[in-house]
């Protein structure tokens, strides 16, 4: 069917008609934001399980991320004779790019295929229909609680990225390579302003927002049996790692240039 | 009353329903028959407004279907209990949530009262004290009476079944029959029912609807339909493989007798997935 489609269309027309159903997708799940009843239970369970399911693997890697990016500022400021300049280029580095990145991307691959495995299934068995002819609102009880649900626990993911990567960067500058602690922890605080934060922050619910509707959207719109789950959920990581590396370079020039 | 007005769909080139129309009478059961892969659920499906159709308009109440906007499509299928042909049960709620799941969406009843109708239901589908336990645990027939209890829990005015008795033995595909009959005479309420049964068709049907190869060959109270004269449905109903109805041809033409026709006749059923 897909292939059909690129071979009629083209590429382009196939991305176009794709953007265009997951733009109306989007725009259902904004309309149904006023529908008579909003889950709160359901967007606090979501809330727990994006949250909990990304931390235990976002903070690990959050750790490497520091001790790499500690490292890799070293060996590059080494060549002016200005390693204890690394504390600067971790702070920058980190709140405004890495962070929100490590965390867009973690909590895709943890919480946003969950959610398009567990969506893609209950439309593959019927159980989207069965909601619908209840007279229960599929996008209000599942879509919207787990859109909400990424945007606001997604800016605490990136701050605890942020606090991690740069306390492992500070172990390894202090341990490993040597580097004088309290300056390495000045350049930290005088390179980044609360500002920085929230603009980490910012981005971090714009990534939660578009893994969720992607992620959504994906599963929603799946179909065929065990094999639409399976292409639903690769669909799904594809398109919304994707999306979370372009916008981030709209953010960045909006927010930082 | 719903009723269907020259109701066309397809999915893709393959034509489902060929302008159907029919009424269907409230307060009484139609039975829905025909062939497997015409297009029964496909019916049920355009009913309660899942699957829209190509064109053609059904009407539920004076409530045209297939143009409501979501927030009274909703409204409106709240007069409707739904048993889809494999359940669909939430799996990641136990049988009680399940049955238990459209009371708390649409009543203010207390938990108490739910739980004691959520055991009333189970048990008047043979399924008493089984709350606690998942649909990934329950045998097929467990899981189909499971919805069946489900969509009858709100006692709703339009009871759709597909297939209710299909994977059940036939003890407890008679005591559902029963559940039938007694709801329909203790609520009024409307049925439509799809079932390969003839049996049960016969038993509990005041409507019969035949549908083949697209088309709603015949249409009306349960004695007319089973006087006429019309070689689909005597075929159907004396359960033979020779005849319009075929299934499969190649297997068929070897076990044919002499005096059977139409062979190539009937659409190939398993040519499609
Ligand atoms: N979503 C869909 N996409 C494509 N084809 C479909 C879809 N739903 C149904 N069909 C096709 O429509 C035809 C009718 O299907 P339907 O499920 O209504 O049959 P049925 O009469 O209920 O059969 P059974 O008695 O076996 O349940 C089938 O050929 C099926 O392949
Ligand atoms: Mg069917």
């Amino acid at each position: 069917m897909e292939v059909v489609n690129v071979q009629v269309l083209g590429l382009f027309g196939y991305l176009f008609a794709e953007v265009g159903r997951y733009a109306y997708f989007v725009a259902e799940t904004f309309r149904n934001l006023f529908y008579k009843k909003f889950y709160f239970l359901n967007l606090i369970d979501e809330m727990n399980t994006i949250g909990s399911r990304s931390l235990l693997v976002l903070a690990p890697v959050s750790v490497f991320v520091g001790m790499n990016l500690c490292v890799e500022g070293f060996i590059f400021f080494k060549k002016f004779g200005a390693q204890n300049l690394v504390g600067m280029f971790v702070a920058v580095a980190n709140i405004r790019e890495l962070s929100p990145l490590i965390a867009g991307l973690i909590t895709g691959a943890k919480a946003g295929t969950q959610m398009a495995a567990r969506i893609a299934t209950m439309r593959i068995t019927q159980q989207v229909d069965a909601m619908e002819v209840i007279g229960v609102n599929p996008y209000a009880y599942m879509i919207i609680p787990r859109v909400i649900g990424a945007i606001l626990v997604m800016p605490f993911l990136v701050v605890v990225a942020y606090f991690v990567s740069t306390l492992s960067a500070y172990l390894v500058a202090v341990y490993q390579l040597g580097l004088n602690g309290d300056a390495f922890m000045n350049l930290v605080f005088a390179n980044i302003t609360m500002q920085d934060m929230y603009k980490g922050m910012i981005k971090g619910a714009v990534f939660g927002g578009i893994i969720a509707t992607v992620s959504c959207y994906s599963g929603y719109t799946a179909s065929g049996g065990a094999r639409g789950v399976g292409a639903a959920t690769n669909l799904a990581v594809v398109r919304m790692s994707t999306a979370v590396v372009f916008f981030n370079i709209f953010l960045t020039e909006w927010m930082f240039m | 009353m719903i009723e269907f007005r020259h109701v066309y769909k397809s999915f893709g080139d393959l034509v489902v329903l060929d302008d159907v129309s029919c009424e269907i009478p409230e307060g009484k059961i139609t039975m829905i028959i025909g062939p497997s892969g015409t297009g029964k659920s496909v019916f049920i499906k355009l009913m309660v407004g899942i699957v829209k159709p190509d064109s053609g308009d059904v009407i539920v109440d004076g409530h045209v279907i297939s143009s409501l906007p979501t927030h009274e499509l909703y409204e409106v299928r709240k007069k409707f209990g739904v048993l889809f042909q494999d359940g669909a049960l939430f799996d990641s709620m136990s049988v009680g949530e399940n049955v238990a799941f459209p009371l708390r969406e649409h009543t203010r009843l207390s938990n108490a009262e739910i739980s004691r109708i959520v055991s009333d239901k189970l048990t008047s589908v043979g399924m008493p004290n089984s709350e606690c336990r998942l649909p990934s645990e329950l045998s097929g027939g467990m899981k189909k009476r499971a919805a069946l209890a489900r969509a009858i829990v709100m006692e709703p005015d339009i009871v759709v079944f597909d297939e209710p008795s299909s994977a059940l033995d036939p003890v407890t595909a008679d005591s559902i029959d029963n559940l039938i009959l007694e709801m329909q005479q203790r609520l009024q309420c409307t049925f439509v029912v799809v079932s390969h049964d003839i049996e049960s068709t016969f038993k509990i049907a005041d409507y019969i609807g035949m549908l083949w190869q697209g088309k709603l060959i015949a249409f009306g109270e349960k004695d007319k339909i089973m006087n006429m004269n019309n070689d689909v449905l005597r075929q159907f109903f004396s359960r033979r493989a020779q005849g319009p109805i075929q299934i499969v041809p190649p297997i068929c033409k070897d076990l044919d007798e002499a005096g059977s026709r139409g062979a190539g006749n009937g659409r190939d059923v398993s040519s499609k997935k």
